[in-house]
């Protein structure tokens, strides 16, 4: 008894907070693009403006961890590919939230899961910047080499990300 | 008989005002003071004197269910012609269609997902309506927290009752009930053309499941078979367009709530004639009410309308065994709303008093009808 008592104080419980997918397909996959076809696909299954948050919202959570999966294996031109796609999904949001405000829809709750997304992805995105080259020169075989600055590209995207939920958070208040 | 039809008709009406009872406490459907005023005691019956409205529901039951086997017996040497017929069931239609759904809130789920798609125009089947939080009728809709749960077919079909409802709450249940009257009588019109006769009719309009839970409770179980029905009628007809016809009207039912799939092998038997489709429809549909459907939720007394269905087009001297059992399994089924009503949850002994009260008068059913039979050889 006492030591049940001792748990339900001590030990916290745990809240599921915003949790990012498991890495999709990655490319070099065959269904790789298949996944990329279908995603666009899924954007006219995704009417409304709330489900288009959802869409939009996933998508930028996919293509992160895409980008940083293929950061942590050094794939880092692909990465880039990736996390700009995350950053045009993500800046895609503000709309969404605005028009179903519009529509007078409560999107607080959906904006409140966007500032979250913001913050685990700049989470992330600073995690990446510790780890990878500051500047990295991708040679390919028989092509030009691609100068990639990475660290700033991972800056660029955290700030886009903290600027998104600035808007939201302005655009709820309002 | 006259005064049969007379009591039917009033057990109708109380059933129509009784349902009023069921208001739900967040709706508001009326601020008449009129409506308050008989509205508020049969609120106060249902919700505060449960014992007194469990008792007044199953006098209901019992009433509708004693017209009915009068309706079965001397029907047809009353009514004599189709019309006369259709007259009474027309009247009780329109009656019912003005009652509250009184033992279920899955109109008011239709409602608001019709709502979450043509008003809020967001897809029914990845937004919930408790996403729209400022979403009026999340105060009175349960399940919100689900998405869409039919087919598309049946979500374009609410299209129909949400504009006929005009954005008032009242109005849309009434638009809704409306539309379950029309498919109702359509049933009872093709029951009656192919058939060519009253009982059949009658077994299917007055069996008082289909009047509780498609005219009061507005189910949409009837429009899945509707489909199915003139998809099969269609299929077992010559002619590659009517076939075709058959087939997407089979594939709409699927499209409004997938129950009929298992119909499908119907589809590859050659040779089948109307009469043994009916039966090998109904034993289908039997595995998956008695087997399929228990296991993803419970047996709901709604889901027994596929059955009352094709029963209605069987050659009832052929049949008895299965129109007898449809009978007992319709009464057996509407006394599973008895032990909510008495106790307002499902919890506790309702799942056991609900078993008992489903499968005693179906036990009772087969003993007797065995007993009648070897009694009969012997």
């Amino acid at each position: 008894m006492l030591i049940a008592y001792c748990l339900l104080f001590i030990v916290r419980p745990a809240f599921a907070g915003y949790v990012l997918p498991y890495p999709s397909y990655m490319p070099g996959s065959k269904l790789y693009r298949v996944s990329r076809i279908v995603d666009q696909l899924k954007k006219y299954w995704y009417f409304g403006n709330i489900a288009q948050i959802k869409y939009h919202l996933g998508l930028a959570d996919k293509y992160l961890v895409e980008a940083k999966t293929l950061m942590e294996y050094k794939q880092y031109l692909l990465a880039t590919d990736a996390l700009f796609r995350s950053d045009k999904e993500f800046l895609q949001l503000p709309k969404y939230v605005g028009d179903a405000k519009k529509e007078k829809k409560d999107v607080s709750a959906f904006a409140a899961l966007i500032i979250e997304a913001a913050e685990i992805h700049a989470g992330v995105l600073s995690i990446l910047a510790s780890t990878v080259p500051e500047q990295f020169i991708w040679t390919p075989e028989k092509e030009k080499p691609t100068e990639l600055n990475l660290s700033v590209l991972l800056r660029a995207s955290q700030e886009l990300r903290s600027r998104v939920a600035r808007e939201i958070l302005a655009n709820v208040k309002q | 008989m006259k005064y049969l039809v007379i009591v039917y008709f009033i057990t109708i009406i109380f059933l129509g005002w009784f349902s009023y009872g069921f208001l739900d406490p967040n709706l508001s459907l009326s601020s008449n003071p009129i409506f308050a005023y008989f509205q508020s005691p049969l609120s106060y019956l249902v919700y505060h004197n449960r014992s007194v409205a469990t008792a007044v529901f199953f006098l209901i039951v019992l009433s509708l269910f004693f017209s009915y086997a009068c309706f079965l017996r001397f029907g047809e040497k009353f009514f004599i012609r189709w019309k006369r017929l259709l007259l009474v069931v027309i009247a009780s239609a329109m009656i019912l269609v003005f009652s509250y759904p009184a033992l279920t809130y899955d109109l008011f789920n239709y409602i608001t997902t019709a709502k979450v798609t043509f008003t809020h125009r967001e897809n029914p089947y990845l937004v919930m309506p408790i996403e729209i939080p400022n979403e009026p009728n999340l105060a009175f809709t349960r399940a919100a927290n689900k998405v869409a749960l039919y087919g598309p077919v049946w979500i374009l079909l609410t299209a129909v009752g949400h504009y006929l409802g005009g954005g008032d709450v009242w109005r849309t249940i009434i638009a809704f009930k409306l539309m379950n009257a029309a498919v109702y009588l359509g049933f009872c019109f093709m029951i009656w053309r192919l058939t060519k006769k009253l009982t059949n009719v009658i077994f299917f309009a007055f069996n008082p499941l289909i009047v509780i839970e498609i005219l009061v409770s507005g189910h949409n179980d009837i429009y899945m078979m509707f489909f199915a029905v003139i998809g099969f009628i269609c299929w077992q007809k010559r002619g590659l367009i009517t076939k075709t016809v058959g087939l997407l009207s089979i594939f709409a039912s699927l499209l409004v709530k997938g129950a009929t799939l298992v119909l499908i092998p119907l589809l590859f038997i050659k040779k089948l004639s109307w009469d043994r489709l009916l039966l090998i429809a109904y034993c289908l549909l039997s595995i998956a009410f008695f087997a399929v459907a228990p296991l993803r939720e419970e047996l709901y007394p709604w889901y027994a309308v596929w059955l009352i269905v094709v029963a209605s087009f069987m050659d009832f001297k052929k049949q008895t065994f299965i129109t007898g059992f449809s009978v007992v399994l319709s009464f057996a089924l509407e006394l599973r709303h008895l032990p909510y009503l008495w106790m307002g949850y499902y919890e506790g002994p309702g799942p056991i008093l609900r078993t008992l009260f489903t499968f005693i008068p179906i036990v009772f059913y087969g003993g007797m009808y065995i007993y009648e039979n070897r009694f009969k050889e012997s």
